[in-house]
């Protein structure tokens, strides 16, 4: 998973969280302040239009009402003559045309509906014209005692008239009223800038409105909503509705609307006004609001990604040290200060990382304290076995160098095999004891290889020279298949590898045979040894490179070695860096190779050795032995005495030096044993000698130590260094190396320092 | 609010040019008095607003489209007063003064509701019992030869539909009429000011009422096409009292109870 990726998403979840919260709230609160503010404004409004109705309505009705209270004052009381009682209303008629200048005219009828006086401001009055009114509903509306208000009607296209009827004098007065006064009442009636009232009589009839065009058209309103309403309200004698929600002017519109009734006419004032304009001040306050609101969700915005930011960092915190401390950096701490659960997480995450850190620092010491054990371990069979092969070799030592001497003294053929067995198996042993200690080299390390070019067949000779004898006794077929390649290796080493796998070849074959040859492989050269042996099971292929492993002998017979070989060729090849394959099948053989760089031809071969003539240049030279073991002591002494030099042994440096006090001569060489007595060593001695006689003396230090550490001291020292059982061979070989390099910088032969 | 006043003097061929002047000096409203001087400012500019304080029959005359809704610059008020009204002026002489047999009618078509009338007058002239004879005078100069005739040959009473000659003529008239002790009835009060016996007619002080009104409705910002003309709702019967005790009436109860005033 990406990290930034997340870390992206944790931000935007916690932000937007945060906005959408603040805004769903302040949407919320907007939009039912903006509800709240809608229905108080529509209230407020339509109080106003009801107030505004219901004053109009008051002083229409009021007008209506003081015209009749004025008509109430033309009764008159019975009088005589009928004469008399026209010319009395008469008279009382111009009065009520005086007193109320609306009335146009004023009739009477008698209760015959015969009208018998007529007064008029602009027609001619007229007495006792007996016009018939008996069918008129001014004349029948008014039958049952009841006033009677008739339609509206216009003279003149623009004046409205009403009739108003009322029983009177057992008759019926009439008066045509000019209705121009509730135009004027309704004209005066403005609402905002469209707002306007209108009046409707009974029938949804338009009466009186600001366009007095609409009137002349007789328009009729009953069909809009808020006109039914108030109709069917005013029928039903229902209290009239103030408002009606659904409410439209003429042209279709949208209105706010109130209307209040006049009973006595049975007439109702609405009172409208554009629903648009009603509501600007809502508009512009909803307007406001938005603006608000805007400005709250940019706020809220701000305010979210802030506190989404705080608090993700703290988190971010977190997750980067819990990274770093999963990456291992057990000692980094997480620094949160936010003083809530969140540095309480970060500090749980510190416990954690140093119980992490105490407990990988324990297992760290743990696994410390194994590797010095193990170490020790190694150590200790290292130093057992140079303690072994030391011990060992110190009998087989004077063992050798005894039996030498007796093979020069012994003349019998008889005696004589006998001495070449012992010799034999002395030398059998002797190579268990350098298997040994070349395995103690190859742990201490103190090899280095000396890589050069050189031709493989020299090699190849060797193993023919050495085992072709042993391998056609077994009676084996033995073939080797000559190579002309030069390899680049150490010579030694490699024919030690070599060795060792034909020498087990040789050992475990019983029939059949074995080849050696070589195949080019690129830029290596591969060398093969075959053998028809038991073969190495698959799961043993591997085993058997260990130390002391050996296939088919459980009997342990040492005649088989100590199952070091392998052992040996392993690290040989590791420390050469040379591959070692295996390719075996259970009875039917194996195949051990080993791969060589192919090395350049080179210019010129060696010079061979110098080998030890048959002229003596030993004889007569004076040599010191010092060690301290006595048996190896006298042992060496006959063995150079044989060879006829002067001898002089002792078992430690001042033992030697007193012995030498006694001698004018110079020793002419050295040979001192590396470990003696009392926390002596060979190189202490030598060095002394030198310093006593001033001058640099040939020497060489002979050792049964196998411990790394000695060698790499013996090495140090520049000595050459004999391996115990040193055989006589060896140790002529030695002086006579020693003697043809006196006086010139020491540098022991290869061969004696490998001792391989 | 300044108010600039134009007048033609009796000088019709003024008229366009007072308009004129009128209109270029950007006027708000223009309250044109006779219907001359509405068609002559009317011809000037068909958009600044026009109010007369009265005119005849405006819709018939085509200055305005309909009386509610004249649709045009022009509104105001009509003295276009239902043609019933003749009859009434001639019942009220009647009634003031009983025994008049003989009426001489004084009138000129000027305002496009006087031939209606005037027949109102002539059809109630007969069941009032009195015979009604007509001067049909054009001019000032005519007028004083009209009332020359009349002072020659007095008739019983006088009826005077007022207008512009007959106006300027008023003391004239209403001075011959008391010398022959000649009971008078005139369409406006303004004769009976001037020592006329009695006038019933539309009042056209209330008229200039209502004409102020309307000028500030359009000032207000009110369009004129959508403000309907008015017609007089206002009649007023005003009867001169020392006019009446010069000619030896005594006025009826019936006119007494009437009269909007009695001037003493």
């Amino acid at each position: 998973m990406s990290l930034a990726r997340t870390q992206g998403f944790l931000f935007r979840k916690y932000a937007v969280y945060f906005v959408t919260l603040v805004s769903v709230a302040l949407l919320a609160s907007g939009c039912i302040s903006l509800y709240v503010a809608y229905r108080e404004n529509r209230a407020a409004q339509v109080a106003l239009q009801h107030e505004k109705a219901r004053a109009a309505a008051d002083k229409i009705e009021q007008y209506i009402k003081e015209i009749e209270h004025q008509i109430g004052w033309t009764v008159l009381p019975p009088a005589v003559s009928v004469d008399r009682l026209n010319r009395q209303r008469r008279l009382d008629y111009l009065k009520l045309l005086r007193q109320v200048p609306a009335i146009t005219e004023v009739a009477y009828l008698d209760p015959r509906g015969r009208e018998q006086l007529r007064v008029s401001r602009l027609e001619l009055d007229v007495v006792g014209s007996q016009r018939d009114f008996s069918h008129d509903p001014r004349f029948t509306a008014t039958r049952a005692g009841q006033r009677y208000f008739g339609p509206v009607y216009f003279r003149k296209a623009t004046e409205p008239y009403m009739a108003i009827a009322l029983p009177l004098d057992r008759g019926v007065t009439v008066v045509e009223v000019n209705l121009k006064f509730v135009w004027d009442v309704v004209s005066n009636i403005r609402i905002g800038q469209a707002g306007h009232a209108y009046v409707v009589d009974a029938g949804g009839q338009l009466i009186s409105h600001p366009d007095i065009s609409l009137v002349l058209q007789k328009t009729n309103l009953a069909a809009l909503p808020q006109v039914a309403s108030a109709l069917q309200h005013a029928n039903e004698n229902l209290p009239p509705v103030s408002t009606e929600h659904n409410a439209i002017d003429l042209q279709g519109n949208s209105v706010l609307t109130s209307s209040a009734a006049i009973a006595t006419l049975g007439w109702i004032v609405f009172v409208e006004q554009p629903l648009a304009e009603a509501l600007a001040p809502l508009y512009a306050s909803a307007l406001r609001s938005v603006v608000l609101l805007l400005l709250g969700l940019m706020l809220s915005v701000l305010a979210g990604v802030t506190l989404a930011r705080r608090m993700v960092t703290p988190i971010r915190a977190l997750q980067a040290g819990a990274e770093k401390i999963g990456a291992g950096a057990l000692d980094h701490r997480i620094q949160v200060d936010t003083g809530d659960e969140l540095e309480v997480l970060a500090e749980q995450f510190n416990r954690m990382a140093t119980q992490l850190q105490a407990s990988y620092a324990d297992l760290e010491n743990k696994v410390q304290d194994r590797t010095q054990q193990l170490e020790l371990a190694n150590r200790a069979k290292s130093r057992f076995l140079a303690a072994a092969s030391h011990d060992l070799r110190q009998p087989m030592h004077a063992l050798g160098l005894f039996v030498g001497q007796l093979h020069a003294m012994i003349q019998s053929p008889q005696a004589r095999k006998i001495v070449d067995q012992i010799r034999a198996s002395v030398e059998a042993m002797e190579q268990l004891l350098n298997a040994l200690l070349d395995i103690s080299k190859l742990d201490a390390g103190v090899l280095s290889p000396q890589l050069e070019d050189f031709p493989l067949n020299r090699l190849l000779q060797r193993m023919e020279t050495h085992f072709a004898h042993t391998a056609q006794a077994k009676g084996l077929r033995w073939r080797i298949m000559p190579c002309r390649q030069v390899v680049r290796s150490d010579p030694l080493l490699l024919e030690r590898i070599v060795m060792n796998l034909v020498a087990n070849a040789v050992c475990y074959t019983t029939c059949g045979g074995i080849v050696i040859g070589c195949r080019r492989r690129g830029a290596y050269l591969r060398v093969e040894v075959w053998d028809s042996g038991p073969g190495i099971p698959q799961e043993k292929q591997r085993e058997i490179f260990q130390e002391f492993i050996q296939l088919n002998n459980p009997q342990r017979d040492r005649g088989h070695g100590l199952g070091l070989g392998l052992a040996i060729v392993e690290r040989l090849a590791r420390l050469l860096d040379h591959r070692i394959n295996l390719v075996s099948r259970l009875g039917h053989g194996s195949c051990f190779s080993i791969e060589l760089p192919v090395g350049n031809t080179p210019q010129a071969q060696p010079p061979p050795r110098a080998q030890t003539s048959a002229s003596n240049p030993l004889s007569g030279l004076f040599v010191v032995v010092i060690d301290d073991e006595i048996l190896v002591r006298s042992g060496t002494e006959g063995v150079l005495r044989g060879w006829g030099c002067h001898v002089l042994s002792a078992g430690s440096g001042d033992e030697l030096l007193a012995l030498l006090a006694a001698h004018e001569r110079t020793p002419d060489l050295i040979i001192s044993d590396y470990r003696l007595r009392e926390n002596e060593n060979g190189i202490e001695v030598i060095n002394r000698l030198r310093t006593h006689y001033a001058t640099p003396i040939s020497a060489t230090l002979i050792s049964g130590d196998t411990a790394p550490e000695r060698l790499r001291e013996a090495r140090d020292s520049g000595y050459p260094l004999l391996h115990k059982p040193v055989s006589p061979a060896k140790l002529r070989a030695m002086l006579n190396y020693l003697l043809s390099e006196m006086g010139k910088p020491a540098e022991p032969p290869a061969e004696a320092t490998i001792q391989l | 609010m300044i108010i600039e006043y134009r007048a033609a003097d009796w000088d019709r061929e003024k008229l366009p040019f007072l308009a004129e002047e009128l209109v270029e000096r950007q006027v708000d409203v223009i309250v044109a008095v006779a219907e001359a001087s509405v068609n002559a400012v009317r011809s000037a500019s068909s958009s600044i607003p026009i109010v007369m304080p009265f005119s005849g029959d405006p819709a018939g005359s085509g200055l305005v489209t309909s009386l509610a809704h004249p649709s045009g610059n022009v509104t105001g008020l009509s003295l276009d007063v239902t043609p019933e009204i003749g009859g009434k002026m001639l019942q009220l002489l009647k009634e003031t003064a009983p025994k008049i047999r003989t009426v001489t009618l004084w009138w000129k078509s000027r305002f496009a509701s006087y031939p209606e009338q005037v027949r109102h007058m002539q059809a109630s002239a007969h069941r009032l019992g009195v015979r009604l004879n007509e001067i049909k005078e054009h001019s000032l100069q005519e007028v004083e030869a009209e009332l020359a005739a009349i002072d020659r040959h007095p008739p019983h009473a006088l009826v005077v539909m007022a207008d512009p000659p007959t106006s300027a003529a008023r003391e004239l008239i209403a001075a011959t009429a008391r010398k022959h002790r000649m009971p008078t009835m005139f369409s406006q009060r303004l004769y009976v000011d001037a020592g006329g016996l009695i006038s019933y007619g539309p009042s056209l002080t209330h008229n200039f009422r209502r004409a102020a009104v309307y000028v500030a409705k359009i000032l207000k910002g009110a369009n004129p096409a959508d403000l309907p003309i008015e017609q007089p709702t206002k009649f007023e019967l005003v009867v001169n009292l020392t006019t009446a005790k010069a000619l030896g009436i005594t006025l009826p109860p019936g006119i007494l109870v009437r009269a909007d005033e009695v001037i003493p």
